[in-house]
C-alpha cells in the first residue's frame, strides 16, 4: 500500500507540470480555480505546493501571467499559456500516448 | 493581495509560518510564494469560516516547510521538507569569503587597470625604441633612413669598406646658423650605435669586408655571394 502511494505521488509530480499546461489550453485561469480542478481530479497531495510550479513555469516561459479584477474581493493572478507552454504541452501530449500504451500493455500482460 | 487583517487568526499565523520559513529562499520567490498563498486563502476562505474550516483548507494546503521546499527544489519530494532545512555551515561561510572577495578584487581591479593603461600612456620606458622588439625594428629602419639621408648631406656614400666623408656641398654647410661639422665615419658611428650593426650587416657580404670597391661592384658582388 505504501509503494503504491510512493508510486502515485512520483507519477504525480512527473504529470502535474503538463495537466496544468493542459487545463491552460483552453483559456487563462486563476491560481485558486486550477488548484480546485487539479485536487478534484486527484493530483494533488498539497494544494500549496502548486504556486511555486506555477511560478517556476512563468519563469520558464511555459505561461506567462497578469493581475485581473475579480468580481468579488482582492485581484487575482491569471496564468496562461504561451507558445512555448503549448509546443511544450503537444510533445507531452505524444510521449504520454506512447507511454500510457506501453504501460497498460505490460500491466496487461501480467494479468491472467 | 497581502493584507492579513480580515483572515482567520489560525490562517495568519500560517502565514507568518510561512514567511519565517521562507526566509532561505530568494527574496523575491518568497514574496511571490507569501503572495500566491495569502491569495489562496482568501479565495478558500468565507469571512465567517469557522475554526473547523480553516483547518481543513490549511491541512489541504501543505505545512509551511513543503511549500518552500517545493519552491526550493521541485525535485524534493514535499515530505523530505524538515530534513532538508538548509544550515549555515562552513560551505556557506566559504560561499560568502569567495564570492565577496572575488567581488572585492574585481572592484580594484578595474581601477587599477586603467590607472596601468594611462601609466603605460605616458611611460617615457615603452613609448620610444625600447617598447619591444617591433618597435625596434620600426626604429632601426627609420634611423637607417635618417642616416642615408644625413649621409647623402654630407656626400658620404655607403661603401662596403665603411664610410667616408665626401664633403660635396661646403657652400650650404657654411650658410647653417651652426655649421654642421664634417662628420667621420668614426664619429657617425659613435653617434649613432644602434644603426651600426644593421648598417654593416646589410652593407658588407661575407668575405668582402677588406675589400676596397666601389658601390656599384659591391652591389654585384654581394648579389654575387647570396645567390
Amino acid at each position: 500500500m505504501a509503494t503504491g502511494d510512493a508510486a502515485l505521488t512520483q507519477l504525480r509530480r512527473g504529470v502535474l507540470e503538463h495537466c496544468v499546461l493542459a487545463l491552460l489550453e483552453s483559456g487563462e485561469r486563476y491560481g485558486y480555480d486550477l488548484v480546485t480542478d487539479l485536487s478534484d481530479a486527484g493530483l494533488l497531495a498539497s494544494e500549496g505546493t502548486l504556486y511555486p510550479l506555477l511560478s517556476r513555469l512563468r519563469r520558464d516561459e511555459l505561461v506567462s501571467t497578469a493581475w485581473r479584477e475579480s468580481p468579488s474581493g482582492p485581484p487575482r493572478r491569471y496564468y496562461a499559456l504561451t507558445e512555448r507552454g503549448q509546443s511544450a504541452l503537444s510533445s507531452f501530449r505524444t510521449a504520454w500516448t506512447s507511454f500510457a500504451g506501453s504501460v497498460d500493455q505490460l500491466l496487461q500482460r501480467g494479468t491472467p | 493581495m497581502t493584507t492579513h487583517t480580515d483572515l482567520h487568526p489560525l490562517a495568519q499565523s500560517y502565514l507568518d509560518r510561512l514567511a519565517e520559513a521562507a526566509r532561505v529562499l530568494p527574496a523575491d520567490e518568497a514574496t511571490e510564494l507569501e503572495v500566491d498563498i495569502s491569495d489562496h486563502l482568501r479565495e478558500a476562505l468565507r469571512p465567517d469560516a469557522d475554526e473547523a474550516e480553516v483547518r481543513t483548507v490549511l491541512d489541504r494546503l501543505g505545512t509551511p516547510h513543503e511549500l518552500v521546499a517545493a519552491a526550493g527544489d521541485p525535485a524534493t519530494p514535499p515530505g523530505d521538507a524538515p530534513a532538508r532545512q538548509p544550515r549555515f555551515g562552513a560551505v556557506e561561510v566559504l560561499a560568502l569569503v569567495g564570492l565577496v572577495g572575488a567581488e572585492l578584487l574585481f572592484f580594484l581591479a578595474v581601477p587599477l587597470w586603467l590607472v596601468g593603461v594611462a601609466l603605460l600612456a605616458v611611460s617615457r620606458v615603452w613609448s620610444g625604441r625600447h617598447d619591444g622588439l617591433r618597435q625596434r625594428g620600426r626604429d632601426l629602419d627609420r634611423a637607417r633612413v635618417r642616416d642615408r639621408g644625413r649621409l647623402a648631406r654630407l656626400g658620404v656614400h655607403r661603401h662596403p669598406g665603411g664610410v667616408r666623408a665626401l664633403p660635396l656641398r661646403p657652400g650650404l654647410d657654411a650658410l647653417a646658423p651652426h655649421p654642421a661639422p664634417v662628420r667621420s665615419a668614426a664619429t657617425y658611428g659613435a653617434s649613432s650605435r644602434s644603426a651600426r650593426p644593421r648598417w654593416e650587416m646589410r652593407s658588407f657580404s661575407p668575405g668582402s669586408s677588406s675589400a676596397e670597391v666601389s658601390p656599384s661592384s659591391a652591389c654585384s658582388s654581394a648579389t654575387k655571394t647570396t645567390s
